[in-house]
């Protein structure tokens, strides 16, 4: 056993080459073959590599997908985010929990199953969905799961049990069961214009200045959510001395973001070519993928599109005969959200800790491994691929005056048609609703839960920079929807989701968490509104990175829009009590072998 | 060109030298800034926040802002030091601390700057998180339950071959200082009393020794943090 360890970690090593960046990739190596990463497994990964026992235990263990304790030899990980809950959830948790006689967080006896949640895999339009050992089954029922945990107990192979995917999807590189649900045609991204290398070339012939100001005179902005000026970032990095890096970060963790995986599905060629320009423009060798763990079903095929890309020398030595020498690994994340903040990002992919770095200085100053880097969404790069193909004038024209562009929405939630659409900005909520087949929408959550819950009173805003701004995530929720159970489900994934770096981001989560339960409860009174609101403003302002800094939003925009849903189920009483007598002698009850004979109110039957 | 720069804390004009953190600055001009994670000649890290000052309009992190030219820093301002103390409050509720058994107590400094602030209740409920009192060496025990994740010693304390000895593991409010017992050799008694006060809080405590100091006798019963500042 220790010896085929001992070989299993070998064998990455040797692929990888001994540095500490690839921590990670021997992380997952231990995790896959072993089913779990336990103290022996640090030691010998400790004697392999010279990394110290303390570094290792401290990096795996802020990854969700690696686990201490045997995680089952087939490990389910269940979406439990907010849009599985509305396409219902609850029914395919109990579903699982009765197939396997486990509760979720467990491991059957004989360690063949293990039943876990886990924050949003990116397939909102297709739910309730689950990760079955890295496998994705979507659109998940009672029936579909009793069906699937009986051939998993027969020993079919889990690639064996999966339903045909849509596009690309069902290709023997990817082979998943996942659809696309690509709504709507349009003028950068969903199209057929693309042709293998042209924008390459026209850049080619320019230099990395012209290069960088053609990306500013387009307008890009980052398609991230905070909108930076691509062209600007770029300028930036390259000013910096050092080896450059070019970064795409695929950590697409946003509940209600997957418009990353369906141009990674479709178009990975456009996003690769657009880093490929990124890197011409600022003097850079290495690019990195940065891909979610959960999107590890995409790594074959996207390592098979960089081997075309190289055959055709579009990527490696020499590229289209020039001095230009450039080429992209992918390195896998293994389950934290706040990866997806560019700086965690790099300490990820350097193989330690996913923790935000104090700025300054930028990435563009030092980024990876100290080197000035650029990170940006891929659909950045994309859309950089399509201004050197049709021109920086021809991308300038489409959006508004601030917004440039189309941008790619991950629409999901109470609507006919849920999927991806390619609009340009400056359309209206009220627009996007109609094309989508929303119906009765009470509230949209936009930009995912680090974004706001609207009302109806923002319809007829434009989403753009310059008024309603997002990531292009909509969540739809209709007149019959617990608003204030979403909130309560968003603010569930913070806790989760933070890093636990500072102390507002660490407690403030939590506070609005148990807040959000108790008025859930009823047994919340005003000062608990005081109490969100308090601690809201605290995080706003004092927390260190832009989790803690937006993960009261959820609490304070639906307080804003919707302060009925909290007038509600608040108390007419000044004082509520919290404690519970017979859920304080429940336990010793137990042990003692007693009835518990105090009811709710505290007070003897 | 000289290196000495103006800026303005709480509307008094102070002189600092280029490349000063505003902390430093602070310091140098007798004016008390409180800091917890922060600790001399250690790379700031910014975990606890409390020396959260506005700078031109934007809230920031003295320990690990630099001075510039001009600045207008607010510190004691009735928004800022609400702020602070509700961040103070932050790191009471998340823990358990029970300053009465504590053998930090009146050498620890969340303690001193809570009465500093005059803190008598925290605005926010207590969370009672379950956490552990570990034994991880002879020498040496790990209070979670006190424990503000600082990391101080995590940058702080070093074996003679300059590896670290501590360092966290899990994240969000499941985070945990973990000591490395395989370096367990390495840690003397002048190591095991270093991470013993590198700790602003009870949460390293050296064996034997806890309350060999007298309470009344201890740094902040004899005089109040941040008092000789100012003065």
């Amino acid at each position: 056993m220790a010896e085929d360890l001992e070989k299993t970690i070998k064998k990455v090593i040797l692929d990888t080459r001994v540095e500490r960046e690839h921590l990670l990739e021997i992380l997952w190596s231990v995790q896959r073959s072993e089913r779990k990463i336990d103290h022996n497994a640090i030691k010998l990964i400790s004697k392999l590599t010279g990394i110290s026992t303390l570094d290792i235990e401290a990096t795996a263990s802020f990854y969700h997908f690696f686990t201490e304790e045997h995680a089952g030899d087939i490990t389910i990980h269940l979406n439990d985010s907010g849009t599985s809950y509305l396409a219902g959830a609850t029914e395919v948790e109990n579903a699982f929990k009765r197939e396997l006689g486990i509760k979720f967080g467990e491991v059957t006896q004989d360690q063949r199953f293990g039943l876990f949640f886990t924050s949003c895999i990116g397939m909102c339009d297709q739910e309730p969905a689950a990760l079955i050992n890295d496998v994705v089954f979507t659109n998940l029922t009672d029936s579909k799961i009793a069906s699937i945990i009986s051939q998993l107990k027969s020993g079919i192979a889990i690639e064996k049990i999966i339903g045909e995917g849509e596009g690309n999807n069902a290709l023997e590189l990817i082979k998943s069961e996942i659809s696309n649900n690509i709504r709507n045609s349009g003028e950068v991204f969903f199209n057929d214009k693309y042709v293998k290398g042209e924008a390459l070339k026209n850049a080619l012939t320019k230099s990395g200045d012209e290069i960088i100001a053609e990306v500013k005179s387009s307008g890009l902005r980052g398609r991230g959510g905070a909108g930076f000026s691509a062209g600007l970032k770029w300028e930036f990095c390259k000013k910096n001395i050092g080896d450059h890096y070019v970064i795409a970060n695929i950590d697409e963790g946003e509940p209600g973001t997957f418009k990353d995986r369906i141009l990674l599905t479709q178009y990975p060629q456009q996003i690769f070519e657009g880093m490929t320009i990124a890197a011409l423009a600022i003097g850079a060798e290495r690019g990195i993928i940065y891909l979610r763990a959960e999107y590890k079903y995409l790594k074959n095929y996207l390592e098979n599109c960089l081997e075309e890309m190289r055959k055709a020398n579009l990527l490696g030595e020499k590229i289209q005969s020039s001095s230009f020498n450039f080429d992209i690994s992918i390195k896998i994340g293994a389950g934290a959200y706040i990866c997806g903040e560019e700086s965690a990002l790099i300490e990820s992919a350097e193989g330690k800790r996913g923790e935000p770095r104090n700025r300054p200085p930028f990435p563009v100053e030092k980024g990876f491994l100290g080197n000035p880097t650029v990170v940006n969404n891929p659909e950045t790069f994309a859309a950089v691929t399509s201004i050197f193909r049709e021109g920086a004038d021809w991308f300038a024209a489409l959006g508004t005056k601030e917004s440039t562009g189309t941008k790619l929405f991950s629409i999901s939630g109470d609507c006919e048609r849920p999927g991806v659409y390619e609009f340009q900005f400056g359309i209206t909520v009220e627009e996007v609703l109609k094309e989508v087949g929303a119906k009765n929408t009470f509230a949209i959550q936009i930009g995912g839960p680090s974004g706001k819950l609207i009302s109806q009173k923002f319809f007829s805003r434009k989403i753009c920079f310059e008024d309603l701004p997002t990531g292009g995530a909509l969540t739809i929720f209709d007149n019959h929807r617990d608003l204030l159970k979403m909130v309560k489900l968003y603010m569930d994934f913070f806790v989760e989701e933070s890093c636990g770096f500072c102390i507002p981001c660490r407690a403030g989560n939590v506070l609005l968490q148990k807040t959000l339960t108790k008025i859930l409860d009823k047994k919340g009174t005003k000062q608990d509104i005081e109490l969100l609101q308090e601690c809201s403003s605290v995080m706003k302002i004092a927390s260190r990175c832009g989790l803690g800094l937006s993960s009261s939003n959820p609490v304070t925009s639906s307080f804003e829009n919707f302060p009925e849903i909290y007038d509600n189920l608040l108390s007419k009483e000044s004082f509520v009590s919290t404690f519970d007598m017979s859920q304080a002698v429940a336990e010793s009850c137990k042990y003692v072998n007693r009835e518990n004979t105090f009811n709710q109110e505290g007070s003897h039957e | 060109m000289s290196n000495e720069i103006q800026l303005t804390i709480d509307g008094k004009s102070i002189v600092a030298k280029l490349g000063q953190t505003i902390v430093e600055a602070a310091r140098d001009n007798n004016v008390y800034i409180p800091t917890l994670c922060d600790f001399k000649n250690l790379t700031p890290a910014g975990t606890c926040r409390v020396c959260s000052v506005k700078v031109d309009g934007r809230v920031v992190v003295a320990c690990g802002t630099r001075v510039a030219s001009g600045m207008v820093v607010e510190n004691e301002s009735a928004e800022m030091t609400d702020t602070r103390k509700a961040i103070i409050e932050m790191l009471f509720v998340e823990g358990n601390h029970m300053c009465p058994t504590c053998e930090k107590s009146g050498n620890c400094e969340l303690q001193a700057i809570a009465y500093h602030y005059r803190i008598t209740a925290p605005r926010f409920p207590f969370l009672f998180p379950k956490k552990s009192l570990e034994s991880v060496h002879p020498l040496l025990m790990l209070e979670h339950n006190r424990c503000i994740q600082c990391r101080r010693c995590v940058r702080g304390i070093r074996t003679k071959d300059g590896k670290g000895v501590f360092a966290f593991k899990n994240r969000s409010n499941n985070i945990e200082l973990i000591m490395d017992k395989s370096r367990a050799d390495d840690i003397d008694d002048e190591l095991a009393a270093a991470a013993a006060n590198i700790c602003p809080v009870g949460a390293i405590i050296k064996k034997g020794v806890g309350f060999s100091t007298p309470i009344g006798e201890r740094t902040f019963d004899k005089q109040q943090i941040g008092e000789s500042y100012g003065k």
